[in-house]
């Protein structure tokens, strides 16, 4: 069925955004790294058990947007700082004590050293957003290599370049499935697939505090001496700097970064940070079920270069079923309205973001200034029911007043009846 | 505007309750006044020989286990034991009462008691009936009444008479009756405060102000003319001594509260038995109260007609009300429902529980040692939770009256259980 279609040329939501676009980007990020250059002075990228870093977070913002960013760490008295344009921005809190800091400002008396007031060092300056990706992840060898292979058919013929994200194989190799799983793997690269590789998720004994990098490298390696071409990453945020030294050195030029909650601030455009870290791709992804898709349907309006992640378990009719949707009404993205898709989509299990999707045609604010230009012109006056409730503050005030006065006199009689002690009259009873 | 019909409930209520706690307020009022005036100064008293020949009635069914102290304590009052006989209607009792009355008897040979035991085809038709019998046998031209849980104190009797001697108006004189077993659990322990607050304090405030009292059912004194001509008690009735009030102001004549005379009974200790009692206590007066409604609207009724506005304000308005406001509370809490009700303070309730704690304060300091810390906290938990058992009891009431009415079913008379 999928492959009856394959000629058609579709343009839908996901095909506008092509794999790997746009080249007006990297003008924009070289201009603004031409004006403007820091050093970031820093003790400790994280405090201990700490889930963010001020340091990191202000380095990746920093490149996001061009500025040269040098990360320093204060124990490195040898460096010196030619350029005097440069601003040093130091990190207080980063310090173990107030010595140590001291110690490092003395390292740099020669220049203007700027404390970092917990304010973010960009100026308020966003970039456009520009592409969205597709990339399938956790990619086992027993995962379903059939619809692997169906899926991957099936946007080549639509001229769709993917990701499809590999988890390592650790041990096991003697198994026929796994040549298999690697035959597979080209197949798809044939239709336009780029395999990524997942970091490695190794519990060994029961502890997720081993040293993955030799298992990982070894994994890495059997992919590649079968003649596997990976050319990229899949990691979360959190792990794509503390864990440089798992995947350093191993030919991955791309990264595929997987949100981690909490580390790094949602705004940023991750595309812009890696190309500035060192030609590196990365990508910010987003599962599939937590993707806004109409949100897309004009240019102007996603967020972010973003991949929209699809996993390999058990989801992945998901993203066929609404492929289909798609392709069969040949609409434009920014053409496309929920509302005509409404029962479709529902009966595709994406009811839970049909509601959403439909409250996003309109923003808050268009919705707002709508209903306020229409009461100011008095168009909605049959609609509204103004509701007046009975107000019974003046009959409130009077019972409260004559309460006040009889507790006044309900509190004379029981002091006349405990001074007078009136019940000596009735002491017989 | 009002907009739905939970703001028409709310407001009904609100002025319902206020209504009455204030028309309440101004009894308490009035009831403190006239506890001021009866000081023990300038009491009225009757002369040795001029005391007048008193038939003293006790209906009894299965009450074995208080009879015979009450019995004793009537025989040992403090009255010419010439000049009062005793009847004891033992009316269709299974125990052993009658072999106890015997016994007493035996042990006062002289005295004038009478036991009459009934069996099932004249007696056991309930209390009014019993009262009825004894009324027919007995020879005094006044008649005291006491249930057989009394303990009469020694000078209750003769203040009764000493009060209704020297008043011809009045057709009939009421004392007091207090809670014997008042400490004994919570729940008598409210009962008390209740017996004090609403009962007596509320009695004598409607006495002063209106010489209005309403017969309580024991400790009561009545002029046989007047039963005489009223042809006795209604047998239909179960709150018989509402019931009579009504016809004795009727005549003319009023009822006297007298403060000096008190009684001691036993109420109920668990609330299985209170619940019955009451009960039978509500559907009484809704009996009473549409058997006489017709005279709310008559000008020669007297002051019978605050009795019924009274009875229709407490039964109809106030509980009512008090089971409405608490359900919309209660439903506009959870959502279900919405008022649109302005201006409604928190304020009304505080002050609405202050006055009823100084107003039951107020009752208090009129009785010998029961302005005391404990029955203060008494207090402030009874205004959750007796009072809301109240409420409760008013429904309950209404709906067996009503289920009464609609299936023809016969009223029975509830003999309250004895501890």
């Amino acid at each position: 069925m999928i492959s009856s279609k394959r000629g058609a040329v579709i343009r839908m939501m996901i095909l506008a955004v092509m794999f790997l676009a746009s080249n007006n980007m990297d003008a924009e990020a070289s201009a603004f790294t031409k004006n403007e250059s820091y050093v970031l002075l820093y003790d400790r990228l994280y405090d201990y058990a700490s889930n963010s870093s001020d340091v990191l977070r202000q380095y990746i913002e920093l490149k996001a947007y061009g500025a040269d960013v040098v990360l320093l760490r204060a124990e490195r008295s040898d460096v010196e700082i030619t350029d005097k344009k440069t601003r040093i921005i130091s990190f207080p809190s980063s310090f173990e004590s107030a010595e140590k800091y001291q110690q490092a400002l003395q390292t740099f008396k020669g220049y203007k050293v700027t404390p970092f007031n917990g304010k973010s060092i960009l100026p308020a300056k966003k970039g456009k957003n520009k592409g969205l990706f597709l990339a399938v992840s956790e990619v086992y060898p027993f995962s379903d290599l059939n619809k692997l292979m169906d899926l991957a058919e099936r946007l080549h013929s639509k001229g769709i370049g993917f990701i499809v994200s590999i988890m390592p194989v650790y041990d096991n190799y003697q198994f026929e499935a796994f040549q298999k799983f690697v035959d597979v793997l080209k197949y798809v690269g044939k239709k336009g697939g780029r395999i990524f590789i997942h970091f490695p998720v190794v519990n060994y004994e029961g502890t997720y505090n081993l040293d993955p990098t030799a298992l990982f490298e070894k994994a890495l390696q059997e992919y590649r001496n079968r003649g596997l071409e990976i050319l990229g990453i899949t990691l979360p945020q959190n792990k794509m700097l503390n864990d440089l030294r798992v995947y350093d050195g191993l030919g991955l030029p791309f990264i595929l970064v997987t949100e981690a909650d909490g580390k790094i601030s949602a705004d940023l455009d991750l595309f812009k940070v890696s190309r500035a870290l060192n030609d590196f791709i990365v990508i910010k992804g987003t599962y599939i079920d937590n993707f806004d898709f109409f949100g897309y349907r004009g240019k102007n309006f996603y967020d972010g270069e973003q991949a929209v992640m699809v996993t390999a378990q058990g989801k992945e009719d998901r993203l066929f079923h609404l492929l289909s949707v798609l392709e069969d009404e040949r609409v434009p993205v920014w053409q496309f309205r929920v509302s005509d898709y409404r029962q479709r989509l529902r009966n595709l299990g994406f009811d839970k973001h049909v509601g959403i999707f439909e409250e996003q045609e309109k923003s808050q604010h268009e919705k707002f200034l709508e209903e306020e230009m229409r009461k100011i012109r008095g168009e909605n006056l049959e609609g509204e029911k103004f509701v007046q409730g009975y107000d019974i503050s003046t009959f409130s005030a009077v019972v409260v007043k004559m309460a006040v006065f009889l507790l006044g006199i309900f509190s004379v009689m029981v002091m006349i009846s405990r001074r007078f002690n009136l019940r000596k009259f009735f002491k017989d009873q | 505007m009002l907009q739905n019909i939970y703001d028409y409930l709310l407001l009904w209520s609100l002025f319902s309750i206020w209504l009455v706690m204030l028309i309440n307020n101004v009894l308490v009022t009035g009831g403190f006044i006239c506890y001021l005036k009866h000081t023990g100064k300038n009491k009225p008293v009757v002369p040795e020989e001029d005391l007048p020949f008193v038939s003293v009635l006790i209906p009894a069914h299965n009450e074995a286990k208080v009879i015979g102290k009450t019995v004793e304590a009537i025989l040992d009052a403090d009255y010419a034991k010439d000049k009062y006989e005793i009847i004891v209607i033992n009316d269709n009792s299974s125990d052993n009462s009658a072999e106890i009355l015997e016994r007493i008897k035996a042990n006062h040979p002289g005295r004038m008691l009478t036991i009459i035991n009934t069996d099932n085809i004249i007696g056991g038709k309930g209390k009014s009936n019993a009262l009825n019998i004894g009324l027919a046998q007995s020879k005094g031209s006044f008649i005291a009444i006491y249930d057989a849980d009394n303990t009469p104190e020694k000078s209750a009797l003769r203040e009764l008479v000493y009060a209704i001697m020297n008043d011809p108006k009045a057709g009939a004189v009421i004392g007091k009756f207090r809670c014997r077993n008042r400490n004994r659990n919570l729940l008598t322990r409210f009962i008390n405060i209740e017996g004090i607050y609403f009962q007596w304090m509320a009695q004598a405030g409607r006495w002063q102000l209106m010489k209005l009292c309403t017969i309580p059912g024991t400790n009561f004194i009545i002029r046989r003319s007047i039963l005489d001509e009223l042809g006795g008690w209604d047998t239909q009735a179960i709150t018989e001594d509402t019931e009579i009030s009504f016809r004795i102001y009727r005549l003319g004549y009023h009822i006297r509260f007298c403060p000096y005379s008190a009684s001691w009974e036993q109420e109920p200790e668990t609330l299985a038995v209170w619940f019955k009692q009451r009960k039978r206590w509500v559907k009484g007066n809704y009996y009473v109260l549409i058997k006489n409604f017709k005279y709310l609207f008559d000008p020669d009724a007297g002051p019978v007609r605050f009795d019924l506005i009274y009875y229709s304000a407490v039964y109809v308005l106030f509980l009512s009300s008090s089971v409405i406001s608490d359900l919309i509370f209660i439903l506009g809490f959870g959502g279900f429902i919405q008022t649109t009700i302005l201006g409604y303070s928190l304020l009304l309730w505080v002050m609405a529980y202050l006055l009823f704690l100084l107003s039951v304060f107020i009752a208090l300091s009129t009785e010998k040692g029961e302005l005391r810390l404990s029955r203060v906290f008494t207090a402030m938990i009874m205004y959750f939770t007796y009072c809301k058992l109240w409420s409760i009891i008013t429904v309950v009431g209404l709906a067996s009256y009503t289920a009464d009415f609609i299936l023809k079913r016969k009223i029975t008379w509830y003999k309250t259980e004895r501890f």
